[in-house]
């Protein structure tokens, strides 16, 4: 019968997806430190630099990385570091999906007796045992600093905010907060465009079309959202308008270079990926370990792009 | 057997389904413009072999040969390329589409050769020859839309699709079995054309006159075995029908003996709007009350509008003299008026569950405590329904879809009357059933009128009518022309002329 | 299992048994494969993990069933989740809350019902509309913040345990049987297969068909309402983003299942095989550290297969 023969089928490929997949994965010694390292979204470019770097440190240092990726859902993140628990892992590495959601994660961890670093963004409960990143405050407050040195006060600016809520958007916005930008310039509105070039764009248009030249800047919470806004500027022909974000994704940089793009806050992503896993590595020894490491934040502008794309980080952190 | 004539000759055709033998030896041939009638009962295998020659099941084993040269089909469009096609009982047309853009699907003239340009002109124009040269053109026009065609209409532009490509073989399944008497006069003059132009007819009907009138020679199936081929003009009705059954059938209709009793229904001015008006009738216990009509002159609807399916703009209805309100067919079945419908598929049985469910449907609260399901209960009165329509099956829990049609009315039938009806309303009970089928159906309706039900019984049939009704009302464009109340003086004249309005002189 | 079966019945319950099988042999492959799979542990972690998309599953069956799709139950718990947030962030008793985030739900099913039963709407644009306002609701309401919950018996919802099993499988456990029991035992159960397999016989023969899309609508909406309890007090937030793309994850469980889109035939046995053989896949394949780019595209295969084989038993039937 057709169906028995189907049946058979699925089991082969089942197996051979799992076989194979056995395969790829290399075997552990015994004495081997294992990591698991909880993204929160892969499929974000910054996020991959950063688990990218991480899975070449880790393969430098001769250690097992365990990659679990959550695609943006709490609940999967949450559901990723149980798995790891199970698996007894060494040092559980978590790249928080959302400030307040993700928490759950550290307790569990201590419950379990597994080291947990926090990675790159804020979360909401800070009995990690380590922090490797920097925080998303930061960044809001160098890109505030640098607009309210580059535009005038009292200038009329719209924000791009990330999807809200996640540690992103929460620690950039308190970063304007914290350096008084709100205040210093008239707001006219803030908008969520998710971290997406596209929505962004459509509401940059829009926002040209209401406010016309009244508009003067807009401050964006990623680059990605940055760029979306720069084109529809320079579509509706206003190069004036100042543009700034976070991320130094390679065309923001390259639109500094050409001076239509204000400042890219530069988050080190391969700093952080590497450094987490030093740390793990430390934890696992039982060496020595920073409790805190901050890979800083730096902005991208006219004045050092040249030295950052000829010598690349390094040459403008010093 | 070797006839270099045949268009088409199916030898020794064999198709089991899971161990079932369908098909055991069974053949056919046609000549060309030849007019092929194909009977036997409900499941003899009649349509297993038409889909075996269309290429949709593959055989077992056998051969096919289209003018002398073996064949092998791998579906309907193989066999349609190659000159076959065939009329189905369900029709399909795409209701947006015009009669041309139908008749042309798929192969759309272009303007330009290569660019998604249809040439609508050229589509029509050829539609038209098409319509003129087999004598259609009076009834369809090639830009109507399909939607507003009726199924007679509809019937014509399927035959014409087949002749555009060019068929020599033409299988038609139960084509009038929708179709008012006026119409199948239509259809057969056009089969008569198709004749004279040298295309092959297959005919399968459960209608003797019309095979009778139609044909020029009759095959008969049954259980799957070819029984034999015999000339229509030395056949006759009773030869057929012992071939059919392999036994001695009583010609006529069982008579209903049955005492006439209270009145049980009476509906005073029932109206819709457009659909019908002014409806009055009333049944009594026992009594067989026959609904005569066209197809069109609201039979079905005024029913179905009775209990509940259909709106009904006002009306009272009385039942053992109480006025009741029915708003939603659940009304109806509370107070025990069942319908059975016609469209045993749209509206009489849920298809892809099993004869169980379906029987049980309308009469769960009888298999219930609760609203929690007694399923040993619930089989076990189902079963009872089922063997005592005689339902053939395997199971009562097969697929409803997978029974024959005479045995899915009989379902119908069982579900009907589990729900214990005082008034029963058969659509069309007879409707694409056999012979074997129908009688025992007859036989059913005098049980049921024995046991003091009231049947009022919907008919296209006139003879079914006149033998089976005890009294009947003629509608015609949703109005009631007239009553026949004397069995004598029941004819098919009478019903017809009062049918058409009186405009009608003579049938 | 009863050996009298016959063709017909044994024919319906063999792609049941292919998925039975498939499940079989994940586990023992896993077993061989991974030390870690088969503990206890590991085993609660699955059945924690499935009880959110299992939850929904279920009540997505008797939407399926008649044909019809209900795309909002994502946005619904994420309206449930801000709901619950604040309002034990205002200091509510839990009960309270959770009936006061029923009541929101069944408004929900309620509204989804009137669109499709009442007027008409084709379920999928009805609900991708209610998918849409759900969504903006739950922003507007939470103005696109997160709750924190504290509330310590809320929380054991999401993460207590009743002896050693975690409370959210208690939960499934109960919706599965409850729902069995509905569907298979009562009329009303009976009601579902009749008017999707044809609604104008069921409606012909007593069915009231309306009421019977309303209340799946409802049903659906009632599990979206235990899902956004449960993942609330599972990440101690109440996020206004929490449960999107739920819908789909469910829907594929329903059709791995074999409940045909077109209605009328399936069964809520199929759609618990389906979301554990998801959650199975998904927790070996995280287990054996494949990329999660990867599983995604092993997810739409399973799907691929799942259904052709139930096709093909279908199909073999004629």
């Amino acid at each position: 019968m057709k169906v028995r023969r189907l049946i058979a089928i699925m089991m082969i490929c089942c197996v051979a997806t799992l076989v194979f997949a056995q395969g790829g994965s290399e075997s552990a010694g015994e004495d081997q430190i294992t990591i698991g390292f909880s993204s929160k979204d892969n499929s974000d470019v910054f996020v991959k630099n950063i688990t990218d770097a991480a899975v070449a440190k880790a393969d430098e240092l001769g250690v097992k990385l365990l990659m679990a990726d959550a695609r943006g859902d709490v609940n999967t993140q949450i559901s990723d570091v149980e798995n790891f628990i199970v698996q007894d892992v060494d040092v559980v590495i978590v790249i928080p999906q959302s400030v307040e959601g993700s928490a759950p994660v550290v307790s569990m961890c201590n419950d379990a007796g597994i080291p947990i670093i926090v990675c790159n963004g804020d979360i909401a409960d800070t009995n990690y045992t380590a922090f490797v990143g920097c925080t998303d405050q930061e960044s809001g407050e160098i890109l505030g600093t640098w607009m309210m040195e580059n535009v005038a006060e009292g200038s009329n600016i719209a924000i791009i905010e990330g999807p809200m809520g996640q540690s992103g958007q929460v620690g950039r916005y308190n970063g304007f907060k914290a350096v008084g930008m709100l205040d210093y310039f008239n707001v006219l509105s803030v908008q969520t465009a998710n971290w997406k070039r596209d929505e962004a764009m459509a509401l940059a248009e829009d926002w040209l079309t209401t406010y016309g030249d009244d508009l003067d800047a807009i401050v964006c919470e990623n680059d990605d959202m940055g760029m979306g806004a720069l084109s529809a500027a320079l579509a509706a022909g206003r190069d004036d308008v100042v543009i700034g974000g976070v991320d130094a994704i390679d065309d923001a940089v390259q639109a500094v270079k050409a001076g239509t793009y204000g400042i890219s806050v530069l988050q080190d992503a391969a700093g952080q990926g590497g450094g987490s896993i030093e740390v793990a590595v430390k934890i696992a020894k039982g060496e020595d370990f920073p409790k805190d490491t901050r890979i800083p934040f730096v902005g991208i502008t006219a004045e050092n792009v040249e030295a950052y794309l000829e010598g690349g980080v390094a040459a403008i952190t010093e | 057997m070797a006839n270099d004539n045949y268009v088409l000759e199916a030898r020794e055709i064999c198709k089991s389904f899971s161990g079932v033998k369908v098909l055991d030896h069974a053949g056919l041939t046609v000549l060309p413009g030849e007019v092929h009638a194909l009977m036997g009962e409900n499941g003899a295998g009649k349509s297993t072999l038409m889909k075996i020659i269309m290429g949709i099941y593959t055989k077992d084993s056998g051969s096919i040969v289209m003018n002398g040269q073996e064949v092998e089909f791998k579906g309907p469009s193989d066999a349609l390329y190659a000159g076959i096609s065939m009329i189905h009982q369900e029709l399909s047309p795409i209701p947006e589409m015009t009669v041309a853009e139908n008749i042309f699907l798929g192969r759309e003239k272009r303007k330009i050769k290569g660019l998604p340009f249809m040439d609508r002109k050229a589509v029509n124009s050829s539609t038209m020859e098409l319509l003129e040269r087999y004598e259609m053109a009076e009834y369809i026009k090639p830009t109507m839309k399909m939607k507003t065609l009726n199924i007679a209409q509809i019937q014509m532009v399927e035959i014409i699709k087949a002749v555009s490509y060019d068929s020599k073989i033409l299988i038609m399944d139960e084509p009038t079995s929708s179709l008012s008497d006026k119409e199948s006069e239509v259809l057969f003059k056009i089969i008569e054309n198709l004749r004279s132009q040298q295309v092959g007819i297959i005919y399968i009907s459960h209608r003797m006159a019309e095979v009778f009138q139609i044909s020029d020679r009759i095959s008969v199936l049954r259980d799957g075995n070819f029984i034999g081929c015999v000339e229509t003009e030395s056949a006759s009705h009773q030869k057929l029908i012992n071939m059919m059954v392999g036994r001695e059938l009583e010609r006529g209709y069982p008579q209903n003996t049955a005492e006439k009793g209270e009145v049980v229904l009476e509906l005073k001015d029932m109206c819709s709007e457009g659909v019908f008006e002014n409806f009055n009738l009333s049944v009594r216990s026992g009594e067989i009350l026959g609904l005569a009509g066209l197809v069109g002159a609201g039979r079905s609807e005024v029913m179905q509008a009775l209990v509940g399916y259909d709106p009904l703009d006002s009306g009272e209805i009385y039942l053992e003299g109480e006025k009741i309100e029915i708003h939603h067919p659940s009304d109806a079945i509370k107070n025990h008026i069942i319908i059975a419908s016609e469209d045993r598929k749209e509206l009489g049985l849920v298809f892809g569950r099993s004869i169980r469910e379906n029987v049980a449907l309308q009469n769960l609260e009888q298999v219930s405590t609760a609203s929690f399901l007694n399923k040993p209960l619930e089989k076990k009165l189902c079963n009872s329904y089922a063997k005592e329509m005689t339902i053939k099956m395997n199971s009562i829990e097969e697929d409803i879809g997978s029974l024959s049609g005479g045995n899915q009315q009989k379902a119908v039938l069982a579900k009907s009357l589990m729900s214990k009806p005082k008034v029963l309303i058969m659509d069309e009970p007879t409707r694409g059933i056999d012979v074997g089928a129908k009688s025992t159906i007859y036989n059913i309706m005098i049980d049921l009128a024995k046991q003091g039900i009231a049947i009022i019984m919907i008919s296209s049939e006139l003879p079914e009518l006149i033998g089976m009704a005890d009294r009947i009302l003629v509608m015609s464009g949703g109005k009631i022309m007239g009553e026949l109340t004397d069995k004598k003086e029941f004819s098919q004249h009478k019903i017809l002329s009062m049918a058409f309005g009186g405009v009608l002189n003579e049938s | 299992m009863n050996l009298n079966l016959n063709r017909q019945e044994f024919k319906s319950i063999l792609p049941r048994f292919a998925l039975v099988a498939v499940v079989l042999l994940i586990v023992g492959v896993m077993s061989f494969l991974s030390p870690v799979f088969m503990t206890s542990k590991n085993m609660t972690n699955i059945f924690r993990q499935i009880s959110i998309n299992g939850i929904i599953a279920v009540g997505m069956t008797f939407v399926i069933l008649l044909g019809d799709i209900d795309l909002s139950v994502g946005a619904v718990v994420g309206v449930v989740s801000v709901v619950c947030g604040n309002l034990l962030e205002q200091g509510m008793n839990w009960f309270a809350v959770c009936l006061i985030a029923l009541a929101v739900s069944i408004v929900f099913g309620v509204f989804n019902g009137t669109l499709v039963a009442y007027l008409n709407f084709q379920p999928f644009v009805a609900t991708l509309a209610t998918l849409t306002i759900g969504r903006g609701v739950a922003l507007a309401y939470s103005d696109g913040r997160p709750y924190i919950i504290n509330n310590p018996i809320f929380k054991a919802i999401g993460q207590g345990y009743v002896g050693k099993v975690p409370i959210p499988v208690i939960i499934l456990l109960a919706v599965c049987v409850i729902c069995y029991v509905i569907l298979n035992y009562t009329t009303f159960g009976r009601y579902f297969f009749a008017v999707g397999g044809n609604k104008n016989a069921a409606r012909l023969s007593g069915v009231k068909t309306k009421k019977v899309e309303m209340s799946a609508y409802i049903i659906s909406a009632i599990c979206a309402c235990i899902v956004g309890l449960i993942l609330s007090a599972r990440i101690s937030s109440g996020q206004p983003n929490a449960g999107d793309g739920y819908e789909l994850d469910a829907i594929a469980a329903v059709a791995i299942g074999g409940t045909s889109m077109n209605g009328g035939v399936g069964s809520l046995t199929g759609t618990m095989l389906g979301f554990v053989m998801i959650g199975l896949l998904s927790n070996s394949m995280n287990l054996l550290n494949i990329n999660s780019f990867y599983q995604q595209i092993v997810k739409g295969c399973l799907i691929i297969i799942a259904v052709y084989v139930d096709m093909k038993s279908k199909g073999d039937k004629k």
